[in-house]
């Protein structure tokens, strides 16, 4: 029978019987009292002979057992059932605070240790964010993925599609809600006829562009699908925020406007807002247009809209809802073999893919990947040093904890309960710590974005953009309880096996003593170990870093000034822009001061993976299914080798005579010629051009290798193709001068280019040692100082930790210490046996961190190109450097040992 | 049985127990529930408890004086349900309810100061 059913049956009699939820109370009241008499030890006959006698005299009062208040029965809502759990996690944070505001030494060491790990973590983190993982800001990023159709050989446009093949995506996909399509373009942009032109990064994009990104205009509209239908009718354009604000003064009348692009009058329709920074982590495009006005804009002499094999655009799609990435692979792969073969020409030995925004920044920056990695393992190994310090100092607190959760215990509060107060607690002094630490991250985010911003061109709009935001301190947020677990865990645990009534009794260590001190031992070798392959992991970078600087680039780095032009901002024809540079070039070799001048596509280390050529070279067999292989290249005229002191080692260099129409040729460097016709004389052999129906060059020239792309890069082949003969509209002047300071160059540089046009803006002017410094030193440099910072920052920590686990030992061995030196242990005994327990530790933690450092450096030399192998000094100065850092640590409470006064310590206990 | 019967002492502390203790309900109550809201097993194992047992409450009075209250708006009941338990009902004391204990502590103290000061009851 049930508690309630007996109460009923025992007020069945009386009249009038009591309301349901007064017999509901008295029910509980009856079990309550049976369980608390069955708890003190009674029988099950005794515990129900006293409920029987208390449902008697409640039969005999039943008529006082009314409740007459008109009020309904209450039912409290859950709202008030959630405060009153509230309440009482409120009195654990309350206990919890109590209990560090009680030890501020402890509270502040453990909080400040747990703040610098955090923060190093938060600062990498928003560096990340901006790098490589922060999501496109438009509505619902997730839904968004790109599309690229590549070839197995080709590096150079990461899979763009041509605008035909996006077109008839578009056209027949049934997964997407929409396919977009957008370019860079590089753009004179003027605000009037007369107004300056200045060179800016823009957007080429399909018309529903905004539409399919969700993304609302903060003035004016976005693009009608009228607008994006026939090549060059409707010059419009969408401007970026940024742009807007800094360029434009924010001045909204600028809608129904006028900007001039390439000299074109463009109707402003719009302004983009101020959360959406384009299409990559880069780019802050100035405008954005409708791709049909790309024929105009580049003044091409074809329509490169219409061109199936001229893969351009970069495509992205906004997946339907409930369609997953695997099923629009499917699909698109389907309607991909059909584009094969409709257009086998174009389409042939490419594989369409589907990849979300992670995957294609990853596929599309490995390097970048990879430091982001290495830097958040070296941050992490920081954090957990930080942890282990923690986790070491509360062990340290245990024996005073010990008793007081043994009186808690006995208290009966349940070991749960005590588990959940103690992690309260270290969730209290983690998060004490996470706010801490994001003024840490927010110095180091600062320092980010000045370092960062320093390595990109200053006059376009490109952004490395490392910022104090949500994600960072949600992040940080996450870390800190991520500590919280790291550092509490194990102390709680430890707390919580401990035995009530030896806890109670003892005022020694006894056997839960020993197993402490072991923990905190491990956790002592743990960070030393940890630090050894943090310092080892900088040192590697440091020796990389310095192989960097001293490496030869291969050209000049002094006398040289350059700046970049592009015509078709001027939407020049081919016979202007030939004009046009073979004056520049002329007039600039006029200037005083100026020794030579030259005309390259791309100045040297600013070559991106664009400059690659499909090559066949003459009499070499590729493998099977491979049919040509790309070979990065420049286009540069009959100055440059000389200019830039390129060695010619064979052959000659370009001549006058090698124009557009005469002998096509072509000079590579010693990588190629040794890949392609090893221990052969290259001058004379051929190479073909794109593909076997390409034409023939014949190679006039072997060059030195040099650095092209990164100043790590292993030695890569390499070819250049004469200005002449491949003319192109964008170009950068390189000039050497007499000086060796080549900046007071730069004004009559800019006089020479505006007497030749007026309208025809130059960029990217600068020195080229400055470049280098920008370009060749500066990223390393940042990862290394960044490295290093962590480096000492891991150091110091683990020193502490060890500086603690000795004098805390020592303090434990102070009667042991005294009966030493009473039966006669000597000052300097007492000295080396603290200063050997030091050791111990120091050496257990240098060999397991040699054994680790090994399979990191590993890592490191795959990650970073260039880095090689740890150099042997490496592996020697920072176990040397350890050695004496702890020793230096156990010194002080080794001396504070040896002045134990052994009567005052035998006393003591 | 004649009236000075009253007096006889076995009866007198017989009917002083019951005044002081039909009296002291209420304030017994309202000064348990000042510290926390509580359910009536509750209330009736503290007063026993912090009494040693010489106020061993009859539970039989507990729910009626509470229901008393109650409808004077002495005290609150709610039912409450926590996670995995069984949901009970929970008293918590009003405004009334604390303005009341405020002066029938007044009233107590003055009793048993008179009490002292006439009988001396306690040591001062």
């Amino acid at each position: 029978m049930d508690w309630k059913t007996r109460v009923r049956s025992t007020l069945a009699a009386s009249a009038p019987i009591p309301d349901d939820d007064v017999i509901e109370e008295l029910a509980n009241h009856a079990r309550a009292m049976y369980e608390t008499a069955r708890a003190d030890g009674d029988s099950h006959d005794a515990a129900d002979r006293r409920v029987a006698d208390q449902l008697e005299r409640w039969r005999f009062d039943a008529s006082a057992l009314r409740r007459t208040s008109r009020r309904p029965p209450a039912v409290t809502p859950p709202a008030l059932v959630a405060a009153s759990h509230f309440t009482g996690l409120l009195q654990e944070i309350r206990h919890a605070w109590r209990m560090l505001a009680r030890n501020p030494g402890f509270t502040a060491v453990a909080a400040l240790s747990v703040a610098l790990g955090i923060g190093v973590n938060s600062a990498l983190f928003s560096f990340h964010d901006a790098i490589l993982l922060r999501p496109l800001p438009v509505l619902d990023p997730d839904a968004i993925v790109t599309v690229t159709a590549a070839s197995p050989d080709d590096f150079s446009f990461l899979g763009r599609l041509s605008y035909p093949n996006y077109r008839d995506l578009r056209d027949r996909t049934q997964s997407f809600d929409g396919l977009i399509a957008d370019q860079l373009t590089l753009s004179s942009v003027a605000r009037s006829r007369e107004a300056v032109r200045e060179m800016r990064l823009g957007m080429l994009v399909s018309g529903n562009f905004f539409s399919v990104l969700g993304v609302r205009p903060v003035l004016g509209r976005g693009f009608a699908p009228e607008e994006d239908l026939v090549p060059g009718r409707h010059p419009v354009v969408v401007l970026g925020y940024d742009f807007w604000k800094n360029n434009l003064a924010g001045d909204p009348s600028i809608v129904n406007g006028v900007v001039l692009i390439n000299g074109i009058d463009f109707n402003v329709i719009g302004v983009a807002p101020a959360r959406f920074t384009g299409m990559d982590q880069w780019t802050r495009p100035a405008f954005y247009v409708p791709l049909m006005m790309a024929p105009r804009l580049g003044a091409a002499p074809e329509n490169p809209l219409e061109e199936r094999a001229l893969r351009s655009v970069e495509v992205r799609g906004r997946l339907k809802s409930g369609i997953k990435q695997q099923r629009a692979q499917a699909e698109l792969t389907t309607l991909w073999t059909g584009l094969q073969q409709e257009y086998p020409e174009a389409n042939n030995n490419r594989l369409i893919a589907v990849r979300t925004e992670l995957q294609t920044r990853i596929r599309s920056n490995p390097a970048n990947a990879i430091i982001s990695l290495m830097m958040t393992v070296l941050a992490a190994i920081v954090l957990i040093i930080a942890c282990a310090n923690v986790a070491n100092l509360m062990l340290g607190r245990a024996r005073v904890r010990s008793r007081e959760v043994a009186i808690r215990l006995a208290l009966g509060v349940s070991r749960m309960r005590l588990l959940r107060q103690l992690l309260t607690e270290s969730l209290l002094l983690a998060l004490l710590s996470g706010a801490l630490g994001l003024g840490f991250a927010y110095g180091g985010i600062r320092f980010f974005s000045s370092t960062a911003q320093s390595l990109v061109p200053a006059d376009l709009s490109i952004v490395i953009s490392p910022q104090l935001d949500l994600r960072v301190v949600a992040f940080t947020l996450l870390t800190a309880i991520v500590s919280a677990v790291l550092f509490g865990l194990a102390p709680a645990w430890q707390s919580l096996k401990t035995q009530v009534v030896p806890a109670l009794k003892s005022t020694g260590l006894g056997e839960i003593g020993r197993q402490r001190t072991i923990g905190r031992n491990v956790l002592v070798v743990a960070q030393i170990a940890l630090s050894m392959v943090l310092l080892i992991a900088v040192g590697m970078l440091q020796a990389g870093f310095r192989r960097t600087l001293a490496l030869d680039p291969g050209f000049r780095l002094d006398h040289l000034m350059t700046m970049s032009l592009d015509t078709s901002s001027a939407r020049y024809t081919p016979v202007q822009t030939h004009e046009f540079y073979r004056n520049l070039v002329d007039r600039s070799r006029g200037l005083p001061g100026v020794v030579s001048a030259a005309l390259a596509d791309a100045i040297p280390l600013d070559r991106g993976l664009g400059s690659r050529k499909a090559v066949i070279p003459e009499g070499h067999q590729f493998p099977k299914g491979q049919e040509n292989a790309p070979v990065a290249s420049a286009i540069v005229d009959e100055h440059y080798f000389d200019t830039t002191k390129t060695a010619i080692l064979r052959g000659r260099a370009f001549t006058a005579d090698d124009r557009d129409g005469s002998r096509l040729v072509v000079i590579v460097n010693e990588v190629f010629a040794e890949a392609y016709w090893p221990n052969q004389n290259p001058i004379g052999r051929r190479v073909r051009l794109n593909d076997s129906q390409g034409p023939w060059l014949e190679v006039v020239g072997l060059v030195k290798t040099e650095k092209y792309n990164f100043i790590t890069e292993p030695p890569t082949p390499f070819l250049y193709l004469p200005f002449a003969q491949h003319e192109k509209p964008q170009m950068s002047l390189l000039v050497e001068s007499v000086d060796a300071d080549a900046a007071p160059l730069a004004s009559p540089l800019r006089d020479v280019v505006k007497a030749l046009d007026v309208n025809q803006p130059v960029f990217n002017m600068r020195t080229f040692s400055s470049f280098y410094r920008q370009q060749a030193v500066g990223p390393p440099l940042l990862v290394i100082r960044v490295a290093a910072a962590m480096g000492l920052l891991g150091l110091t920590l683990a020193l502490v930790g060890l500086y603690g686990l000795v004098a805390y030992s020592v303090a434990r061995r102070t009667r042991e210490i005294g009966i030493r030196m009473a039966i006669g242990a000597e000052r300097s005994d007492v000295v080396m046996m603290v200063l050997r327990q030091g050791m111990v530790l120091a050496i257990t933690g240098i060999l397991l961190g040699g054994v680790a450092s090994v399979a990191v450096a590993r890592l490191l030399a795959a990650g970073m190109a260039g880095l090689g192998a740890a150099n042997a000094a490496t592996y020697i100065v920072v176990p040397l450097l350890l050695i004496s850092l702890t020793l230096a640590a156990s010194y002080f409470p080794a001396r504070r040992a040896s002045k134990v006064d052994p009567l005052r310590a035998l006393r003591y206990e | 049985m004649p009236a000075s019967c009253m007096l006889c002492p076995h009866m007198g502390i017989n009917a002083l127990e019951r005044e002081l203790k039909r009296g002291s309900t209420e304030v017994l109550i309202l000064a348990l529930l000042e510290e926390r809201d509580r359910h009536g097993y509750d209330l009736a194992r503290l007063i026993d408890e912090r009494s040693g047992g010489a106020i061993s409450f009859h539970a039989a009075s507990l729910y009626p004086t509470l229901y008393r209250m109650e409808e004077k708006d002495l005290i609150e009941g709610r039912w409450i349900e926590k996670a995995g338990q069984r949901r009970r009902r929970y008293y918590r004391l009003t405004a009334a309810g604390r303005k009341a204990l405020a002066s029938q502590r007044n009233v107590w103290e003055t009793f048993f100061d008179a009490l002292n000061r006439v009988a001396r009851i306690r040591h001062a």
